[in-house]
Order: C-alpha cells, then structure tokens, then sequence
C-alpha cells in the first residue's frame, strides 16, 4: 500500500496488559473515522489490530507487565498501517496450527487478522516480533474524511 | 478507564440466558468465564448466552464461550448463542465456530430450539 508522506503517524507504547486494549481501540476508531472507513471497515481494523496487540501481550511478554508493547499507527489515504512489536521469542508463523473448531479454546487470533487485513507480516527481528498490518479503505473516502486528516496533520 | 463488560443472569422459559453487553475481549472475558462456570456448576449445563448488546468480540471471548461449551457438554449440556450484529457473526464465520454454536436471533428463539432438542 501506498500511503501518503503526510500520512497521520501515531506511536503508543503500553505496558503489557491487556486493559489497555479498549483505549487502543479507541485510538484505532478515531483514525478509521478520520480515514472515511465504512464501519465494516473500522470494526475489522479494530479487531485485526487487537488481536495482535493481545497476541504481543499473551506471548510476547517474558516479563510480565513491564516488558511493553509498541503501535505504531500510520493514517493516509490509502488506508492504515500498524505495527505492532513487543519483546518476545517470536514464532514461526507457518508452524502454528489452528485447532478443530469445537477446541478453539485459542489459536484464532492469526486467523481473524488474515482475514480481516489486506495484508499481514509477521517480521522477527533482534528485538522481539513485529506484526505488520495493512487495510485498506475500499469505500469512498469523504471530503470530511480527508480533511480531517489532513487538519490532524497540521495540528501534529 | 472503565472496562464496559455487562453480564446478566436471567431466565428464558426455564432455561438460564446470560445477558451480555458491551465489549467481550482479553481483558473482560475472564468475568464471562466465571459467571459461566457458576451457572453451569449450579446445575443448569444448557445455558444461552445472549450477544444482543454486545459491540465487540475478540478472540479471546471466543475461546471463553468454547471453553464453556467444554464444560457445558461434561454435563451433557449446550450453549446457544443469540446474536444478530453481522459484525459479530462474521467472526464466528471466520473462525468455523458457526459450526459449533448455533446461532439465534432471539432468546425465545434459542429456548425454543433447546427444549424441542431436549424433549
């Protein structure tokens, strides 16, 4: 994707507990709405991206709490961009399995950001694990849609 | 911040139906679990849970409704979901947990199945 350089670029850092994931959703709506996102479109962007913040808390946190989770967050016409890395291990994403429905019990969190992206990455680096989102919008992008972007810009 | 999770226990021509409202996700569904397994443990293993007024689900509130499906059916009991937001269907689709929990589009709708499958 494509995303404009006077895109909206958000970074948020959070300790790792998942209480904080309303407040990024939150966050995630904002943008969405600012983009002229359908709701369709806003809900799964919500979703995609708080699967894979729960996923960095849940299994990318050797140390609790304290290890932390950064979004990065990227707004343009296109669509939007995240990034999500925390500080664990990593994994193979191609080793994970998904389990029978009736056992779903977990598993379904790669999934639902698959089928609810455009694009997904799973990037492994030094540091920890880098989930990388993209979706795009499909609708037609209001006036007031782009606008507000474009005002968010100035004021940032 | 407050986490907008709300559970009510309530009846269904005899069949127990937790009300749900708000936002199922990580951090919530842990109060979902509990409420379940008290309901299940107090001898009502067929218990509909009622998403009317939910606004969002994530993975983690699936797992929580598969884990009580686990326990439902130690005791030879089902759960049946009422839902009729498409956002929130669409997730079961994705996941196939269309296939393990039916789906309803009201609590009257739900019991009725449940008693027709009982009796």
């Amino acid at each position: 994707m494509a995303l404009r350089r006077s895109a909206t670029e958000l970074c948020i850092s959070i300790d790792s507990r998942p209480e904080h994931l309303p407040r990024l959703r939150t966050v995630v709506g904002c943008l969405a709405a600012d983009l002229g996102m359908s709701s369709e479109e806003a809900q799964d962007t919500k979703l995609a991206i708080t699967e894979a913040c729960a996923n960095a808390i849940r299994h990318g946190s050797p140390d609790g709490a304290g290890s932390g989770v950064t979004i990065k967050l990227v707004a343009g016409r296109g669509g939007m961009l995240a990034e999500v890395t925390d500080h664990g291990d990593g994994f193979d994403v191609n080793a994970i399995t998904v389990p029978a429905p009736a056992e779903r019990a977990g598993g379904m969190g790669i999934p639902l950001m698959r089928a609810l992206s455009d694009r997904v990455e799973f990037l492994r680096n030094a540091k920890g694990m880098t989930v990388r989102l993209v979706k795009k919008v499909k609708g037609r992008i209001t006036r007031r849609g782009v606008a507000s972007v474009r005002n968010k810009r100035q004021r940032i | 911040m407050e986490m907008d999770l709300r559970i009510l226990v309530k009846e269904n021509g005899g069949v127990p139906v937790i009300e749900l409202g708000g936002e199922l996700d990580a951090y919530t569904c842990s109060r979902l679990r509990d409420t379940m397994i008290e309901v299940i443990e107090n001898g009502n293993p067929t218990v509909i849970v009622s998403m009317l007024k939910v606004e969002y689900i994530d993975s983690s509130g699936l797992g929580t409704l598969v884990g009580g499906l686990k326990r439902a059916s130690e005791s030879n009991g089902r759960i049946a979901v009422v839902c009729t937001s498409p956002q929130i269907r669409k997730v079961f689709e994705i996941t196939g947990l269309v296939r393990v929990f039916p789906l309803y589009e009201s609590e009257q709708e739900a019991t009725n199945d449940l008693k027709t499958k009982v009796a």
